[in-house]
């Protein structure tokens, strides 16, 4: 059988997944006709694990071995923010594992971020498998493209750790933009608009004929749906104690109900224009009373709630036109995607900034998944048509005395790319020299993101500022960071060590990719469990 | 729900756990493992919103006896009793104390250990400045050709040969050939003998539009993606670094700014060594300015004004005033060599001066 890869987009709170079958690209159902599923991995007691939308149902009734959103988590250092505000509100159990780097509990076992996502891939490449009838080792994995090295690293490795060869990982909305002018001979400039669970990004793309050029991306990586379904939790929480003084959000569960009851809200107050909320028996009082919590909430409520964040990612799509050198009439097309943008105060405040109707006909639950299978495609054929040039999202830096940085290549650089620089020794007889490299739009160390120390041994042993050394920095197609270094003069290769990195060892992931292969899944029984 | 008027008025059934004042988090309650009540299970399914349009999964078969969701319980404190309610009877103090303290250990920030070398500086090796790292793995460490001389001789050399591709633009790619091969691997060892405008093959007048259009037919016989399903690695490498450098080419070229300042770089007396752009970064600039400032005034900005009056007044050729001024500013910054140097100066005439007052003083 002919060699297939697959496209994934693993969202933060749904996945899905496509291939390209008789030349069409397809998304690929479940055996129960789920074209969505739900990132979602519950453990359960007998050590299987119950991934996708049943997996989300667990949230409430085995909140403590049901982790969602690991997305948010993904490549993140333990200090960060969004994990210390993910301690707080997950129900999950949130430990910090060694340098730094963010481990989850469950059962009794401790699983990486990486390990978590590679379980949702499990279960999508178990869909896919049952679909085509045959195996699937292949894939292209979207991530959001303000996503920096860190995290293209880490969902790289759940790749693996799932058993997949991960063929490329691909912006979303450039994957979105394939899906859109795919062998459709057009010659057109492009704004993509992607508002996710967890993540907003914006690409403007140039499409002329069979290139497609990335002229910019910005983003923001900590707004999203969740912030929207926040908002509304928090107004019902805040009535809820005024009414009954309670507060709601004390009680993981009674959070996890609102939670729940606010996407269904949100969702509903976008497709009808009002919403009543329902949640009978959210909790008791002191008296035993169970307390019904009832609302409703319209669409002219809603918008109020939300329309800060609504204009936040005008802001950065103002920023991305700015970087494009574009204006928004300049803008031939305008591509929704993500669940959110379903909603009609984001669908008509596109309409109004841009001045036109975004597309119609694409699903914007899906045209990630679709782009990415046809990139899957295009990597494994031989006459391929389609030619992404994709950017960098994020300047990359390295660390300099005084906790400041400099620019090594800047923001929106076409990749792969690579650029040197030369360094030299500061003591007599140095024999190795450490670089930090960094992420980011500040000049500042610690406003930035750190990727990785890097440390340079084995070169000529000379005088300070006898020894010159090139260090390479190349940003590759997935837009991950390799760093090289070679002596000047000598043009001797230096051996390279990381020694600080969010990321798992080589022996850390076979180690994950053994236990994966143990896992069962609880919804494909039928399926062997490794293959 | 007709279970939840059931429990109405009476204590709290047995398997609710209780969330008393003190346990402010869920985690630490008692949970309940056993003792399914059925009627409980209606408060956990859906409330009755309209269930979005995503089909619904059927219950997979394997969930099994699951657990129940405690239906938490919130107590206010013992004096609790009616409406008119004591202070607040929240469950635990608004104050969302994180469950874990979160150990921030930020990275330890050590001195880089690394200086970077000040740019540009005509290299007296003209060697390539960067030869990519792939090249070192199978040549002599200096390449024998030393590619760049014959360009290098002829400074404003106009467009260097439009390179020929050795790899049909268009159609399927089933194999490299080894003469293709060999053709890829000289491709790639002479880009830094190439300027950018040979890199993409335009001439140094190329409009955007032109620019832009090379790169995309650049990007469709070499990018990267077209080889993919090769096996070969080195192939693949070659094909790498030649696409690199096709993207560095297009990201120069197509921004005015980069592209006037390269085109004077090329077009100077040290072109070989300028065929790669390189732009003096912001904290190399910064220091450049600081620099100079330093010599002309002092780096402290108690010792400026000393300094500056202190020029005046050589100027003004008033030594005994100027020495003061300058010992004052050295008292700030003792280590300004040029000032210091300057203050010798000015001791040294006033000496003079004095002498020769005080001789003329004796004479009279």
């Amino acid at each position: 059988m002919a060699d297939i890869a697959v496209g994934i987009d693993l969202g933060t709170s749904y996945s899905c997944v496509s291939a390209v079958i008789d030349g069409q690209p397809t998304v690929i159902p479940n055996e129960w006709g789920e074209y969505t599923h739900a990132s979602c991995v519950s453990f359960l007691e007998d050590g299987s694990v119950l991934v996708g939308n049943a997996a989300k149902k667990n949230i409430i009734t085995n909140a403590e071995n049901t982790v969602y959103s690991a997305k948010r988590l993904i490549g993140r250092f333990f200090f960060s923010d969004e994990v210390k505000k993910a301690t707080t509100v997950m129900p999950y159990s949130i430990v910090e594992g060694p340098n730094n780097s963010v481990r989850i509990q469950a059962r009794g076992r401790t699983y990486s971020l990486p390990e978590i996502s590679a379980l949702v891939l499990k279960e999508l490449k178990a869909i896919a498998e049952t679909y085509l009838g045959q195996p699937v080792t292949k894939a292209v994995v979207t991530v959001p493209a303000y996503f920096n090295d860190n995290q293209r690293q880490a969902t790289k490795d759940a790749g693996r750790i799932a058993g997949l060869d991960v063929l490329r990982i691909l912006n979303e909305p450039t994957a979105a933009a394939l899906a859109y002018g795919f062998g459709k001979d057009m010659n057109q400039r492009v704004s993509v608009y992607d508002l996710g669970g967890g993540t907003f990004d914006v690409s403007v793309l140039e499409i002329g004929k069979d290139v497609f050029e990335v002229l910019s991306t910005a983003g923001d990586t900590y707004l999203g749906g969740d912030d929207f379904d926040d908002r509304i939790m928090n107004w019902m929480a805040e009535d809820f104690l005024a009414k009954h003084r309670l507060d709601l959000r004390q009680n993981r569960f009674c959070l996890q109900m609102l939670k729940e009851a606010a996407e269904r809200a949100k969702i509903e107050v976008g497709l009808n224009g009002v919403a009543d909320i329902s949640c009978p028996g959210i909790c008791q009082d002191v008296n035993g009373n169970i307390i019904d919590l009832q609302m409703q909430i319209t669409a002219d409520h809603f918008n109020r709630m939300v329309m800060d964040l609504v204009q936040g990612t005008f802001k950065v799509t103002d920023e991305s036109l700015q970087s494009a050198r574009m204006t928004v009439n300049d803008v031939d097309a305008v591509i929704l995607v993500g669940g959110p943008t379903r909603l009609p105060i984001i669908r008509n405040s596109v309409k109004h900034y841009f001045q036109k109707n975004p597309m119609e006909g694409v699903d914007p639950d899906q045209v990630v998944s679709l782009g990415a299978a046809l990139q899957a495609h295009a990597l494994l054929d031989k006459a391929t048509e389609t030619f992404l040039v994709d950017v960098t999202p994020l300047a990359l830096r390295i660390g300099t005395v005084g906790g400041y940085t400099e620019k090594i290549i800047d923001k929106n650089t076409p990749i792969p790319i690579e650029k040197s620089k030369s360094f030299t020794t500061s003591r007599d007889g140095q024999d190795k020299v450490k670089i930090r490299v960094y992420q980011g739009e500040s000049n500042r160390a610690d406003e930035c993101e750190l990727l990785g120390e890097f440390e340079f041994g084995g070169f000529r042993v000379g005088y300070r500022g006898e020894v010159k050394i090139d260090v390479t920095f190349e940003i590759d197609s997935n837009g991950i960071v390799n760093v090289q270094a070679a002596d000047q003069e000598t043009g001797q290769r230096t051996s390279t060590t990381i020694s600080l990195s969010s990321g798992l060892s080589e022996t850390d992931i076979q180690k994950s990719i053994n236990a994966n292969q143990q896992v069962q899944l609880a919804n494909h029984r039928d399926l062997p469990a490794a293959r | 729900m007709s279970n939840g008027s059931d429990n109405t008025g009476k204590p709290p059934a047995p398997g609710f756990p209780q969330i008393t004042p003190a346990a402010g988090e869920a985690r630490a309650l008692p949970r309940v493992t056993v003792a399914p009540l059925p009627t409980i299970a209606p408060v956990i399914t859906a409330p009755p919103v309209a269930v979005p349009p995503r089909p619904v999964a059927p219950p997979p078969m394997r969930t099994g006896p699951t657990p129940l969701p405690t239906r938490p319980v919130i107590t206010a404190p013992s004096g609790f009793v009616a409406p008119p309610l004591p202070p607040r009877p929240v469950i635990a103090p608004p104050t969302f104390a994180p469950p874990r303290a979160p150990a921030i250990a930020p990275p330890p920030r050590a001195p880089a250990v690394l200086t970077p070398v000040a740019p540009p500086r005509p290299p007296t090796v003209s060697a390539p400045r960067i030869a990519p790292p792939v090249l070192n793995l199978f040549d002599e460490p200096e390449p024998p050709p030393a590619p760049p001389p014959p360009v290098a001789i002829a400074p404003p050399a106009p467009i260097a040969a439009p390179r020929t591709s050795p790899i049909s633009a268009t159609g399927a790619i089933e194999t490299i050939s080894d003469g293709q091969a060999t053709a890829l691997r000289a491709l790639a060892q002479n880009l830094n003998a190439l300027d950018y405008f040979a890199v993409l093959g335009v001439a140094h007048a190329a409009t955007p539009g032109q620019i832009k259009k090379a790169f995309y037919k650049e990007s469709r016989t070499y990018h990267p993606d077209r080889f993919f399903h090769l096996l070969d690695s080195q192939v693949k490498t070659d094909l790498g670094s030649i696409y690199k450098r096709i993207t560095e080419s297009y990201y120069v070229l197509r921004d005015d700014a980069k592209r006037k300042k390269y085109l004077a770089d090329i077009s100077g007396a040290d072109r070989a060594s300028k065929l790669r752009y390189t732009e003096a970064t912001e904290s190399e600039l910064k220091a450049e300015a600081r620099k100079t400032v330093d010599e002309e005034f002092g780096n402290n900005p108690k010792s400026r004004p000393f300094f500056k009056s202190a020029m005046a007044d050589v100027d003004k050729k008033n030594w005994a005033s100027a020495e003061r001024n300058l010992k004052m500013g050295l008292t700030y910054e003792a280590g300004n060599a040029r000032f210091k140097e300057l203050l010798l100066d000015v001791q040294k005439k006033l000496d003079e001066q004095r002498r020769v007052s005080g001789e003329a003083f004796k004479i009279k």
